[in-house]
């Protein structure tokens, strides 16, 4: 009997050591997030608790991300995450929160994680017709880190137009304007101060306007060269004094930049750098 | 007394039987235990849910009454039909004036009330600790708490049961033993599951012109769906939380009178089959 004993104890105690080594192991190892199963699989799998899954999935990689240790390089998990994303906004494409987490998260890795979390974006973008912040965090990643200022006027335009996103159709129409698309800038802008109550923004957007109706006297210039000289011209300045007496001043707020082809009404202020 | 009052008695009499031997081996009270301490889960499950809380719990809420009722099905159910046979109970409630058409009928809507118990008391449950929780979060996280749309979910969830729990009362009737209905009809449940995952994967490829819209492949598999239903247009969770406008009438009437009639298929099959049994 004490034999038995002393062994169940001895066994106890065996146990005992081990997992506070499995333990001890575990804690010095980098946290990993592993691959969700294929969304086939997992809606086959789940049945009714799609939803469930799929809350499931994202408290996974919220929890993964919130204890991830400094310094750590994004890519040994950009991918798992970018897979736990698409499965949670596939599964649950109502579920707001996972918009939030891959707009957090994936763009800041670098470019092709950026267009990861657009198609995670855009997905939220069908399935919530009342929410502007999916296709505004698309619109914003083709701003910020793509530098795609046409694609983000056309995002930005879609989340103008549901509850709460009117603010954005100006940042698209800047945004057009900027990429090269003066003449939808010009009658979006034209749209808006007519429909504008405040005095003060009324002024903006007639000094816009006055910027937008200069750059499009340019527009005309590069078009009547285009079609005499069978090629865009080089630069704008070989516009004067055939085609244009001057160059117009556009004022405080934009700048005309003649890049790869197009004509771009530039803001001022510097772009932002991105920062990953 | 006419000749169907005598019916509804018989089969109500059974039906209380088997009420009453759920009660017995506390297939109700276990379950219940087990919701509310799932349930209570929900309050721990939302502090995980930065935004979208009222979404989440909801859907926490209705998965476990799923679950819960998915163990009611496949494992009280599944038992109450095979234990009488192996317990022998069926001889006796046979050699009453009792068809075994009524036998199946009878316990059908035993364990359909029990099953009604089980969600009554679920839903009110749930109920309370959605209100709960949309109490002590703020209304940007919480919108809205749809007392329409959230009956309308645990109709589509009591449907779902009962296609269910018909359908293992056919293959009760079809196969011996409860390991083996236990194992067919979970077989059953996945195809159900995954039947909308191929028709998908098919439709893709009828929009990509791999494959035509009139060829056999895509016809056969709408039709497969008649025989495993696809339980998702039963789903209306995902409204509880939510401003989406709740779906038409017609629809969902076609939705739930689907259901039924699928439900009365399921049982006229399951007689059909218990009265040609060999039941020795």
């Amino acid at each position: 009997m004490i034999g038995k004993s002393c062994l169940f104890a001895g066994l106890l105690f065996l146990y005992g050591i081990l997992f506070a080594w499995q333990e001890n192991i575990q804690g010095t190892t980098l946290s990993r997030l592993s691959y969700p199963l294929p969304l086939a699989a997992q809606r086959v799998a789940l049945g009714y608790l799609q939803q469930l899954g799929a809350e499931m999935l994202f408290v996974k990689a919220s929890v993964f991300n919130g204890g991830l240790e400094s310094g750590r390089d994004p890519l040994d998990y950009a991918d798992p995450l970018a897979q736990h994303f698409s499965a949670s906004a596939a599964l649950h494409p109502q579920f707001v929160d996972t918009y939030f987490l891959c707009q957090a998260t994936l763009p800041y890795i670098n470019d092709e994680y950026v267009r990861k979390a657009n198609e995670v974006l855009a997905i939220g973008t069908k399935a919530r017709p009342d929410d502007f912040i999916p296709p505004f965090f698309h619109g914003f990643n083709h701003m910020y880190f793509l530098n795609e200022p046409l694609e983000a006027a056309r995002i930005f335009r879609v989340a103008a137009a549901r509850p709460n996103g009117e603010p954005l159709a100006h940042l698209a129409n800047i945004l057009a304007a900027e990429g090269g698309d003066v003449l939808a800038a010009l009658l979006g802008l034209k749209v808006m101060r007519a429909a504008e109550k405040s005095e003060e923004m009324q002024r903006r957007y007639d000094t816009e306007i006055a910027a937008l109706e200069k750059a499009v006297r340019v527009l005309e210039a590069i078009t009547l060269y285009k079609k005499e000289n069978g090629v865009p011209p080089d630069q704008l300045p070989d516009l004067v004094p055939r085609y244009l007496e001057s160059l117009p001043d556009l004022g405080s707020i934009f700048t005309l930049e003649w890049q790869a082809s197009h004509l771009a009404v530039v803001r001022k202020v510097a772009r932002p750098t991105v920062k990953r | 007394m006419s000749k169907n009052f005598f019916l509804v008695r018989r089969i109500g009499a059974l039906a209380r039987l088997v009420l009453l031997d759920g009660l017995r081996r506390h297939a109700l009270l276990g379950l219940i235990v087990l919701a509310v301490a799932a349930q209570g889960g929900a309050l721990f499950f939302f502090d995980f849910i930065p935004r979208d809380i009222g979404r989440a719990s909801a859907d926490f809420i209705l998965s476990m009454a799923w679950l819960v009722g998915c163990i009611f099905l496949y494992f009280h159910a599944v038992q109450v039909m095979a234990l009488d046979e192996e317990r022998k109970v069926i001889y006796s409630l046979l050699a009453r004036p009792i068809s075994r058409a009524e036998y199946v009928l009878g316990v059908f809507a035993g364990l359909a009330l029990l099953l009604l118990l089980l969600n009554l008391i679920l839903a009110g449950l749930g109920y309370t600790t959605l209100l709960f929780i949309k109490s002590t979060v703020h209304a940007l996280y919480f919108e809205q708490l749809r007392l329409a749309s959230y009956l309308l979910s645990w109709l589509g969830l009591f449907a779902m049961e009962l296609m269910l729990l018909a359908v293992i009362l056919l293959f009760s009737g079809l196969v011996r033993g409860s390991f083996p209905v236990l194992l067919i009809s979970l077989a059953y449940y996945a195809t159900c599951s995954g039947l909308p995952v191929v028709r998908d994967a098919v439709q893709q490829s009828v929009v990509r012109g791999e494959v035509l819209a009139s060829s056999l492949l895509p016809v056969l598999l709408r039709w497969l769906t008649a025989i495993f239903p696809d339980f998702a247009r039963l789903d209306y969770k995902n409204m509880i939380a939510s401003s989406t406008p709740l779906p038409g009438g017609v629809d969902v009437a076609v939705n739930f009178a689907l259901a039924l009639a699928y439900v009365v298929i399921s049982l006229w099959f399951a007689s059909l089959v218990y009265q040609r049994r060999d039941l020795q």
